[in-house]
């Protein structure tokens, strides 16, 4: 993963938290496209949360390692993952 | 005041808004709330709007297979949901359904009261009171009360439908409880009084005659018009005289006189048929089409109607011979929202007979005449499965299902 790489959210998904949940909705598909709607798991609705368009994958990884109870190779593992994931449902926009 | 008279109860979120109401209370008098959430609308509104995951899910798989067919979400508004988009567009402020009965009937039907509000608003919670019920839904506050429990208001807008007149209690409300025994336990007069003994300043006023399906009986049809006069003596003067002696001779089994007066009065309600086929009474469901086909030999309705007695019993032949005759008249204005009922039947008609061309040509003519209606789709799927073209088949089960069409599709 790129640390020095800044993240974005696409503007076409829309999320909110309902519960303890949170939920993306990818609103760019057509309607005959859409089939599906997006759960994040606490961590990942954390990481979500903090995708501003300023920090940078280095720095969301340095608040996950304060945050959280796990090693610097998991948390890079788990980020690189979301990132993934996140990619895959175009939940990310360009990176800078 | 100004004061509409509608056919169908629906027909007043039309008059609301091109009146321009804006923020007033409603004062909705009805044996029914109306007032349910259309299943479908904008994918925003419905992701904001849910209050757990299962009803996010709900809603965003009615929105979404609704505006695969549809784009006008307006199009699923009905007689009983037309009241939640006024609300939603702010032309209602709080509401107030008055509903049939005295305040021990309201005490018998509360828990079913609190029951109707939960499912058709959705409320999370409900505030029970003396001789009255409410919840919150869109920020606004909805009441449950009788016409002695209606408080004193400024200012309102009236929404009357004429089967409170002929409903005595919420308990019998549905269009097949009582099939033939409804009769008005409240005058028109009466009611209209203490209408105005509770709002100084009613701004406008709907009627609904609420005859389709059976509602309002039709021959009380004529207290709509009676209401409407009071409401606005000067307008509804000879419409009222009219409609007063053609429901004479309606009582009084005057068929060929009552229509002449008042040709609605021929409409596919006229007599208590489609109820009692609705409730698998064939035989008095028989007994009342071949009453109204002695004075009206081709009245499509009675005619639809003995087709489907027919085939509910098997005698396809018949049946297709009545779906023809009945078809003859279906083009005339009061039975044109019969056609998609003939074209359906006549399909399921034709597909037991084996005619499987003019199956699916019917079933194709229901989607022109109304592409949200699950079970042309269904029907289709299975005349798709019968000719082994499963894909197809699959395709239409599955717009059947998104489109509301529950039961026969889960199981397959």
């Amino acid at each position: 993963m790129e640390e020095k790489t800044i993240p974005c959210k696409n503007k076409n998904i829309a999320c909110r938290a309902i519960g303890d949940e949170t939920i993306l909705l990818p609103i760019y598909r057509s309607s005959e496209e859409m089939d599906c709607i997006y759960t994040l798991n606490k961590p990942a609705a954390w990481v979500w949360d903090r995708i501003d368009g300023k920090r940078s994958w280095g720095a969301l990884k340095k608040q996950l390692l304060k945050e959280f109870d796990v090693t610097e190779g998991e948390a890079e593992k788990k980020l690189q993952e979301l990132k993934s994931d996140l990619e895959k449902i175009k939940a990310l926009g360009a990176s800078r | 005041m100004r004061t509409f008279l509608i056919e169908d109860h629906d027909e007043a979120l039309t008059i609301w808004r091109k009146s321009r109401v804006r923020g007033l209370d409603l004062v909705h008098v009805d044996a029914h709330i109306d007032l349910a959430v259309p299943p479908a609308r904008p994918l925003l509104d419905a992701f904001s709007s849910a209050t757990s995951i299962r009803e996010l899910k709900k809603s965003l798989e009615a929105s979404l297979a609704f505006s695969r067919y549809e784009k006008d979400f307006d199009k699923q508004t009905h007689i009983g949901n037309y009241i939640y988009p006024a609300m939603a567009e702010g032309l209602v402020r709080d509401a107030y359904w008055v509903i049939p009965g005295n305040a021990a009937e309201f005490e018998r039907s509360r828990r079913l009261i609190k029951r109707i509000l939960k499912n058709s608003t959705r409320a999370t919670s409900i505030q029970d009171e003396a001789g009255k019920v409410s919840c919150r839904c869109l920020g606004r506050t909805i009441t449950v009360c009788t016409l002695a429990g209606l408080p004193h208001l400024a200012k309102a807008f009236l929404d009357i439908d004429a089967d409170f007149l002929t409903t005595k209690s919420v308990r019998c409300a549905d269009n097949t409880d009582e099939i033939g025994r409804r009769r008005p336990w409240i005058e028109p007069k009466k009611l209209i009084e203490r209408l105005r003994h509770r709002i100084r300043k009613p701004v406008l006023a709907t009627v609904a005659y609420s005859t389709n399906g059976g509602f309002t009986p039709m021959r009380y049809r004529h207290l709509a018009d009676e209401l409407a006069w009071r409401l606005s003596p000067t307008r509804f003067a000879s419409r009222h005289r009219r409609a007063q002696a053609a429901a004479r001779h309606f009582q009084a089994g005057q068929l060929s006189e009552a229509v002449r007066l008042n040709p609605a009065l021929r409409g596919p309600d006229s007599d208590y048929g489609q109820l009692y086929l609705g409730t698998r009474k064939y035989q008095a469901a028989h007994r009342e089409f071949l009453k109204t086909l002695r004075d009206d030999p081709m009245n499509p309705a009675a005619l639809l109607g003995l087709g489907q007695i027919h085939f509910a019993r098997k005698r396809f032949k018949q049946a297709r011979q009545c779906l023809a005759d009945a078809s003859v008249g279906m083009d005339e204005a009061l039975f044109r929202k019969l056609k998609s009922d003939l074209l359906e039947i006549r399909g399921r008609v034709e597909l037991e007979l084996g005619d499987f061309s003019a199956a699916e040509r019917a079933f194709l003519d229901i989607l022109k005449l109304d592409k949200l209606r699950p079970q042309a789709y269904y029907h289709l799927g299975l005349l798709a499965q019968r000719t082994r073209q499963l894909q197809e088949a699959q395709r239409y089960f599955r717009s059947a299902r998104q489109l509301g069409m529950r039961g026969p599709v889960k199981r397959l």
